[in-house]
């Protein structure tokens, strides 16, 4: 084999891979439904990633008997939660084990199980949908550390994009309905 | 070439011993052999590695500050164009026209890191996560082709370095999610991941000697002892084991904590490979390496066996076996005369010492007693190994005077 083959096959699956990671968010951006997600923020730092804001949303813990669903749902380890608009983000109206047909106007979310919480009131399930960061400038304003004028804290809205697959992409973080990057101007 | 080796093949010559031919090719061959080290040159590619480490870590500067003043595209395109460019500056560096092959390494290895930068840049971008470090999975596994065409240490070294980083935050991670897991847990894990690593690396040293990647056999032979000495280490601590009853082998809890404990599959896997590339080291012929490093392959499939049928045993067994590995380990770095597996043994003593008088000699009385007594042993042993080599040279110098 040539030198110069050889050194294009070690390499080029390297950038296919980050090209594709690129690609793929691309795809489910420009695809997906855009829904908005109520978030409960605090601010950790990786150190390998730079600045982020963790965004655990609202709907990450569900409470069965809050939420029509399927039985079995609680031992499963992926579950698909049916979210439906409301009047300032979308809510979770049904869980099943397999992938519904969502109803017009609703989306289909995929989510893994992480952990179950279960006494004699509450089956409690914590749920990961991969939407649980949101980075921001070294430079950047911390909307989880600023007050109104009334001394309120902003309410946050995770605006995402969820393809027909489930996947869901992160595009913007509202802060009391203004996009992250005009907020922080 | 040294004078008096001159001096002593003209003289065989003379007497006939060696043709004129033979005195030459023997000349030649010990020229190559006794050439002095490339000390610039190792010099040079140290300090061209080392910058490329700095100008990745201020890559990795770069993608933390998340300069968002600057658009997608642009930050996408800076971050391909720059990857690539620094990889095709090695590639001409190194092979063609290949004019400074030492920079060139060190322009590769820039290029293996800059991919974890790419990977950390679009996870920006994207706003992307996992829970799971899949992008430090990726980032090894993606670079060993590049570290398969390369053959340097350099390399070799970058991607073993991510490869470890992956494997104990993959496994954190996992124990996170255990229902009710026991904190004994994870340094019995880790011990016995660390065994399991210690034969991979065992059986890639292996595999690789004598191959066209026979400059990877260094660096993961000295990691497979330091592994194969942090296994038993870690293992030997009694008080991971307290919970544990003294009794006969129990097969079905044995299978029971197989089926629970997933770090084991690391184990199971890297004693696999370790064992292949022993069998294929011992097929080619190799029985020195075959044989250290069936020890070190020996002692993580022990530990494992023992850990799993009799757990209340393991303090005493990962203990005696540290000692042993420690005396096979001073044994190698005299009879090969490799200084280097001769402080490892030095340096890993002195750490067991100093753990084991935490752990068991917090009485004074105990701990001098049995610091005299090992002493003792340790300086009587000495003594008759000087003893013996002085006699062995005795009988070369009657044989050879």
């Amino acid at each position: 084999m040539k030198p110069a083959l050889a050194f294009v096959l070690a390499v080029a699956p390297q950038f296919l891979l980050v090209a594709g990671l690129a690609v793929r968010e691309e795809i489910v951006r420009s695809t997906g439904v855009e829904v908005r997600l109520l978030v409960r923020p605090y601010d950790p730092m990786d150190p390998f990633a730079g600045r982020y804001l963790g965004t655990p949303l609202a709907i990450e813990r569900l409470d069965l008997a809050t939420v029509p669903h399927d039985d079995g749902l609680f031992d499963a380890g992926v579950v698909w939660v049916t979210l439906a608009p409301g009047p300032r983000h979308w809510t979770p109206v049904a869980m099943r084990l397999q992938q519904p047909t969502a109803p017009a106007g609703s989306v289909a979310l995929r989510a893994e199980v992480r952990s179950r919480v279960s006494d004699q009131a509450t089956n409690v399930l914590w749920l990961d949908y991969g939407l649980g960061r949101f980075y921001i400038p070294q430079d950047g304003k911390d909307p989880t550390t600023w007050r109104r004028s009334d001394g309120q804290r902003p309410e946050l809205l995770l605006v995402a994009r969820v393809a027909a697959s489930g996947r869901a992409a992160v595009v913007d973080l509202l802060i009391d309905g203004e996009p992250y990057a005009t907020w922080n101007r | 070439m040294h004078k008096a080796i001159a001096d002593e093949l003209a003289r065989l010559q003379q007497d006939g011993t060696l043709t004129a031919a033979q005195r030459a090719e023997v000349e030649r061959r010990l020229a190559l052999a006794l050439a002095p080290p490339d000390r610039r040159g190792h010099f040079a590619a140290v300090v061209a590695v080392l910058g490329a480490v700095l100008v990745a870590a201020g890559l990795f500067y770069l993608v933390g500050y998340h300069w968002d003043r600057l658009g997608k595209a642009t930050q996408l395109t800076l971050v391909f164009g720059i990857w690539a460019a620094v990889h095709v500056a090695g590639f001409r560096s190194t092979v063609a026209p290949g004019n400074h092959p030492r920079f060139g390494v060190a322009l590769t290895a820039l290029g293996v890191l800059c991919f974890g930068g790419a990977i950390g840049l679009v996870a920006q971008i994207y706003h992307l996560e996992s829970r799971y470090p899949n992008a430090v999975l990726a980032w090894w596994v993606v670079n060993v082709p590049v570290l398969l065409w390369s053959r340097t240490r350099a390399v070799q070294v970058v991607v073993t370095a991510i490869f470890l980083v992956w494997v104990p935050w993959h496994i954190v991670v996992w124990f996170d999610e255990l229902p009710g897991w026991r904190w004994t847990w994870m340094p019995i894990n880790f011990g016995l991941l660390a065994g399991g690593l210690a034969a991979l690396f065992a059986g890639l040293a292996a595999a690789t000697a004598g191959t066209r990647f026979a400059t990877f056999r260094g660096p993961w032979s000295g990691l497979a002892w330091v592994l194969a000495l942090l296994a038993p280490f870690l293992l030997g601590f009694h008080e991971l084991w307290d919970d544990v009853r003294p009794g006969p082998p129990d097969v079905a809890a044995a299978a029971g904590l197989l089926a629970q404990v997933a770090p084991w599959v690391f184990p199971a896997v890297a004693l696999t490979i370790g064992t292949i590339g022993a069998a294929v080291a011992t097929a080619r012929g190799r029985s020195r390496d075959a044989s250290s490093f069936g020890v070190i392959i020996g002692s993580a499939v022990l530990l494992c066996l023992a850990a799993a049928l009799v757990p209340a045993v393991m303090p005493l067994l990962a203990n005696l076996l540290l000692l042993g590995q420690l005396v096979l380990l001073a044994w190698l770095g005299s009879h090969r005369d490799h200084a280097g597996l001769s402080v490892l043994a030095i340096v890993a003593f002195a750490i067991v010492v100093f753990a084991r008088y935490i752990e068991y000699l917090w009485d004074k009385l105990a701990g001098a007693f049995a610091f005299l007594g090992l002493g003792a042993l340790l300086l009587l042993l000495g003594w008759a190994l000087e003893r013996q080599l002085q006699r062995h040279r005795a009988r070369r110098r009657e044989v050879h005077p």
